[in-house]
């Protein structure tokens, strides 16, 4: 199952995407109280066509299967590729063609 | 002065004020009403209650269905003390020698006088209690057949893992002591994992799977024989659906289901309707609630505005609109915000 689903639509020269990870967003106080193993995203970057234009570091303090919002300029047929780092050092990248 | 006035008064009022801007007089002295993370659990216990009042009276009247089923219908409300719970619709089928009920009803009270109603009919025992899904208004008469009749409880799995004895369900908080009292919960004692065929005192039946639907764990039950189909929350009308447990997706899946079978009357879940229309009002609330919510998300409708935007006005005259359709909607775009199509073939 793909860890994130992406969608990505081009209006104006404008590209909005909605993202969404699958991840407990556990740190490990929280993973602690539930007996789980502490799990969270800690970066994303999202590059478009090569070149990033979105890049965030994250921790436990989110959400579970946390869902994002960004835009940038660009036009649709663009590729858009997201990438995920989470605490144990795992990357998932997902791409995407701008609509 | 009278600057002094007003300032000596503004101290004054925030010095009242003091006990409740500043309050940290909660002392937690019970830490099982915490969560995990700390906060306190809202439906909080609430204390048994006694009472010497005679038993409520359901004053429960039987439909027949068709030739052997025969249903009792509850009110187009949410459970209150008023309704003492009798809001959504159980079943009774007549094999060779025993009845078979589908969906127990909100209460001991109200399964021991829906058998006593139906005694009258054929005296019986109920040795089998097919259950439609874990929503406590279904199924906590169980009790009543298990202790009474010794009945085999068929339902989903789901009631086992979230539901356990003592736990106090929303009926159980609601209703008043008469009513409620008697009621335990007790476990299924037979689960299937997907649809199964099966002939219980002379009667076939198919207790069909339709997964995450109206709850976390749906089933419904067809009498090929009879063309009859017993639906339970997948299906309501007159009134709008509740979906804070479901999703749209699996309804429309599970409608598709239904709909796929041949059937002369269909038992919807809450609601009379049971002639072939039976199922369209479900049907087009959930087909409208997808096509609009994904128009809006299409349009960039954000959340905080999706309950003015997708209204639903076919269904405003339709009981529980005002409560139950604005967070049908708000849910509906939760799902669906990042819904693409191909979601529909996992």
């Amino acid at each position: 199952m793909a860890n994130m689903k992406i969608k990505a639509k081009e209006k104006d020269g404008v590209v909005g995407v909605k993202a969404m990870f699958t991840s407990l967003m556990a740190d490990k106080e929280e993973a602690e109280k539930k007996k789980i193993a502490s799990e969270f995203i800690t970066q994303i970057v999202a590059k478009n066509n090569g070149n990033v234009v979105f890049e965030v570091t994250t921790s436990g303090f989110m959400a579970e299967n946390p869902l994002f919002k960004f835009s940038y300029k660009g036009k649709a047929g663009d590729k858009l590729e997201i990438t995920t780092t989470d605490n144990g050092g795992k990357t998932e990248t997902e791409t995407e063609v701008v609509k | 002065m009278k600057i002094k006035l007003i300032l000596l008064f503004s101290i004054l009022a925030f010095v009242l004020s003091m006990p409740f801007i500043f309050n940290k007089s909660v002392t937690i002295t019970d830490p099982h009403k915490l969560d995990a993370d700390d906060n306190f659990i809202i439906n909080e216990w609430v204390e048994p209650r006694e009472s010497a009042a005679p038993d409520w009276n359901y004053n429960l009247k039987p439909v027949k269905v068709s030739d052997r089923v025969w249903c009792f219908f509850g009110t187009l409300e949410m459970p209150t003390k008023e309704n003492a719970g009798d809001m959504s619709n159980s079943c009774y089928i007549k094999g060779d020698d025993s009845w078979i009920a589908w969906d127990s009803g909100p209460s001991y009270n109200f399964a021991k006088q829906a058998y006593a109603a139906m005694s009258k009919i054929a005296n019986l025992p109920v040795k089998t209690v097919i259950v439609s899904h874990e929503h406590d208004d279904h199924w906590l008469g169980n009790n009543y057949y298990k202790q009474v009749h010794g009945a085999e409880i068929i339902g989903t799995p789901s009631i086992n893992v979230n539901y356990h004895k003592g736990d106090q369900t929303r009926m159980v908080k609601t209703l008043y002591q008469d009513a409620i009292r008697g009621t335990e919960l007790v476990p299924v004692d037979k689960s299937f994992k997907e649809t199964t065929k099966f002939t219980v005192s002379g009667v076939n039946l198919e207790y069909v799977h339709v997964g995450y639907a109206h709850s976390e764990d749906d089933w419904f039950l067809y009498l090929p024989d009879d063309k009859v189909v017993l639906v339970a929350d997948v299906v309501m009308n007159g009134r709008v659906t509740s979906n804070r447990d479901g999703i749209v997706i699996g309804q429309i899946e599970a409608l598709k289901a239904i709909k796929s079978r041949d059937w002369n009357h269909l038992v919807p879940g809450h609601g009379f309707v049971t002639d072939k229309t039976a199922a369209d009002e479900s049907i087009q609330y959930f087909d409208l609630t997808k096509k609009r919510v994904l128009q809006a998300v299409e349009d960039g409708v954000k959340a905080d505005d999706i309950t003015k935007t997708v209204t639903l006005e076919e269904f405003r005259d339709k009981d529980l609109y005002y409560t139950l359709s604005a967070q049908n909607v708000f849910r509906a775009y939760e799902e669906l915000e990042m819904y693409s199509g191909d979601d529909d073939e996992k």
